[in-house]
């Protein structure tokens, strides 16, 4: 029995020295390779921006988009070189002025919209923020008060025919939240027709009673 | 021949089996999974789970309600410790001055008697009345042409003390102004689409922590 | 289960030569002079010459950040410059006593103006700020506005476009604005003469703190010592109410 003893701890002393060296390397290999597939799996595919897109709305112009936080309704869209601001102020334009009212019905708590920009038709991004030359400033609307705000904007003749308007809820972060889409249906007659306008347009502040069309 | 026999058996003999050997590991993770999964959603309370009225302290129709929240101000705490008592909700009689109401909405008047010590700071409080649905309204002090009080919730003549500022606090002291009451009433108007049932009024300070008071039936 | 045998390498043996003695005795035998000083380096200076040798390596994956040139050059009047995300064409430095739609902070002041044509070059609309980044003003007493610590020189109190007087933010892309950069300066002191006007340029990058991507780090690129001369009234600096 000794014998068999001392024979089988033989076997098993050689056998484990040349174990703990092969389980060294293959314990690195393991890690490298475990790495190596972690930095492919991570790179390859592109899904970061999927994963944190916005979820977008798309919309025609006088049709109601319903989103998470309110339901958006975007009327139709107008254009000269000059606008009035309803403040005292008249403001030109290198370009041309592009005015969108829309009716805005909270949903759930009482939201203020934050987020508005223009992507031209040219594929360059026209900002709007809640103050500024091109500004969209709708206030907080109390749900199931419509809310009636106009948007306006600046942008280069060339940019308006194909032009969306996106609007959504955060100004700084619209990640995994809804933003409606809204084709302005603009074409290069209105670009060109607008380009040679001088009549100002109206641009006032928001307000909870329904404006007078003309 | 017979010694590796023997070492074979002296292997499956000695070594346990996998699962006897790591059953304590294989115990212990689902407890560290989940562990692991809570200790990494804590961005789910601190982004978006504080930020809404979450922690209700309810109140039955007519009950006088006792809410207290711990409150850290700029300088030291600032305890809120205030009882509430929802006396009606109904159809304003009159709207405050200068008040135009847009088509469709109809102005509600909730009339509220609190009480509490004079130096604790209600001011920066918020109002809201819910439907049945749980769609909030809230109460707007500058809104459709009226200029209510700022504070729906503390006398507009003697608010009581303000949050503090800090280092500002002895330039915005309004010495002027009286101790609050230690018991007051106070009807806002929150203006509302038309068809609203309010269901109960809403009243908080800092989220998530709100206090909820069952409205009494509809009454014109 | 059963230790290692003694005569093992090990790691706790790190001072020592960091092959195996089987490993130096075939490189003896191979009679290589490099490879036997390799072998019998300690394995600490593997480990420093690791660490160079891994960064060394990073640069070839974006470690290395790009240095801009030394000085900035020298500004000539009425050239356009590249100033990322802007174009920038400086035209003339002009003062005036009253601007309609601006309001000194003190009546006997004055107002400084850079005249110049803006475009933005990039594909996205930038709020007014970078734009005042972008231009500054040095070498003028009096100015009512302190140096800030962010660019050199004095930022502008506001841009103005010459048209309507409106403050110029955002600033669009695909547009060509007319802009007066203004800054005040105390009327006690005497109009200036001359004004060194510093152009600076942006980078577009992800913001450290938050990861954001703007645009940040306002450099010099050019500066230019200008004259300055009293506007003349009806000159396109006024502006029409």
């Amino acid at each position: 029995m000794s014998t068999a003893d001392a024979a089988a701890t033989g076997v098993e002393t050689t056998a484990g020295v040349r174990r703990t060296r092969i389980q060294t390397v293959g314990a690195g290999a393991a890690v490298l390779a475990a790495l190596a597939v972690g930095h492919v799996v991570v790179t390859a595919f592109p899904v970061d921006e999927r994963v944190q897109a916005s979820f977008v709305r798309p919309a025609a112009v006088g049709e109601p988009v319903d989103l998470r936080y309110a339901r958006l309704t975007v009327g139709s869209p107008r254009g000269s070189t000059v606008l009035d601001t309803d403040d005292g102020s008249v403001l030109t334009t290198p370009g041309v002025w592009l005015t969108v009212p829309l009716t805005i019905e909270a949903s759930g708590q009482p939201r203020a919209l934050g987020f508005a920009e223009l992507l031209g038709g040219d594929g360059r991004t026209y900002r709007v923020f809640t103050g500024g030359r091109s500004s969209f400033l709708p206030g907080t609307a109390q749900p199931g008060v419509p809310r009636y705000a106009t948007l306006r904007v600046e942008v280069p003749p060339g940019a308006l025919p194909g032009a969306h308007l996106r609007i959504g809820l955060q100004p700084d972060d619209q990640r995994r939240d809804d933003v409606a889409d809204i084709d302005l249906g603009l074409t290069t007659a209105d670009a060109d027709a607008w380009a040679t306008q001088v009549t100002p347009l109206h641009a006032g502040a928001w307000s909870d009673e329904s404006p007078e069309r003309t | 021949m017979s010694t590796s026999t023997t070492a074979r058996t002296v292997a499956s003999d000695d070594a346990p089996g996998w699962w006897r050997r790591n059953r304590w590991a294989v115990a212990a993770l689902p407890v560290a999974l989940t562990l692991a999964l809570v200790a990494s959603g804590d961005r789910v309370r601190t982004l978006w789970w504080i930020h809404d009225l979450r922690v209700p302290t309810t109140g039955q129709v007519g009950e006088t309600v006792t809410f207290r929240q711990q409150v850290d101000g700029a300088v030291g705490a600032e305890p809120v410790d205030v009882r509430v008592r929802l006396d009606r909700v109904h159809d304003a009689a009159t709207l405050p001055d200068d008040m135009v109401l847009p088509a469709g909405s109809r102005a509600v008047q909730v009339d509220l008697t609190l009480s509490a010590d004079p130096d604790i700071v209600l001011a920066g409080c918020s109002l809201a009345v819910r439907d049945a649905a749980g769609t909030r309204y809230e109460y707007v002090a500058l809104g459709w042409g009226a200029m209510q009080p700022v504070a729906p919730c503390v006398p507009e003549d003697a608010p009581g003390p303000m949050p503090s500022l800090g280092d500002l606090d002895d330039e915005l002291a309004d010495s002027d102004s009286p101790p609050r009451p230690t018991t007051w009433e106070v009807s806002p108007v929150i203006v509302v689409p038309d068809g609203v049932e309010v269901a109960d009024v809403v009243l908080w300070w800092h989220m998530p922590q709100y206090l909820e008071l069952e409205a009494p039936g509809r009454d014109t | 289960m059963t230790g290692h045998r003694t005569g093992a390498p090990t790691l706790a043996r790190v001072s020592g030569p960091a092959a195996p003695p089987e490993l130096r005795a075939r490189v003896r035998a191979s009679r290589s002079t490099v490879a036997r000083r390799v072998l019998d380096q300690p394995l600490q200076r593997f480990g420093v010459v690791g660490a160079v040798a891994l960064l060394a390596v990073t640069a070839a994956f974006g470690g290395l950040q790009e240095q801009t040139q030394d000085g900035p050059e020298e500004l000539a009047v009425d050239t356009a410059v590249d100033l990322a995300p802007f174009e920038v064409t400086v035209h003339r430095v002009v003062w005036t006593t009253e601007l309609p739609g601006q309001y000194l902070t003190d009546d006997g002041n004055r107002w400084i103006a850079v005249v110049a044509t803006v475009r933005n070059t990039s594909d996205s609309g930038v709020l007014g700020g970078a734009l005042g980044e972008a231009l500054t003003l040095a070498d003028v007493e009096g100015l009512v506005q302190e140096p800030g610590t962010l660019v050199p020189g004095v930022t502008a109190s506001s841009v103005s476009l010459l048209d309507d007087g409106s403050t110029l933010s955002p600033v669009q892309p695909g547009l060509t604005y007319e802009a007066a950069f203004l800054f005040e300066q105390d009327g006690s002191i005497a109009a200036p003469t001359s004004a060194t006007v510093l152009l600076q340029e942006h980078t577009w990058r992800a913001g450290s703190l938050d990861g954001v991507e703007a645009w940040w780090d306002p450099t010099t690129t050019l500066r230019g010592e200008l004259d300055v001369r009293e506007a003349v009234s009806d000159s396109d600096d006024g502006q029409d109410a």
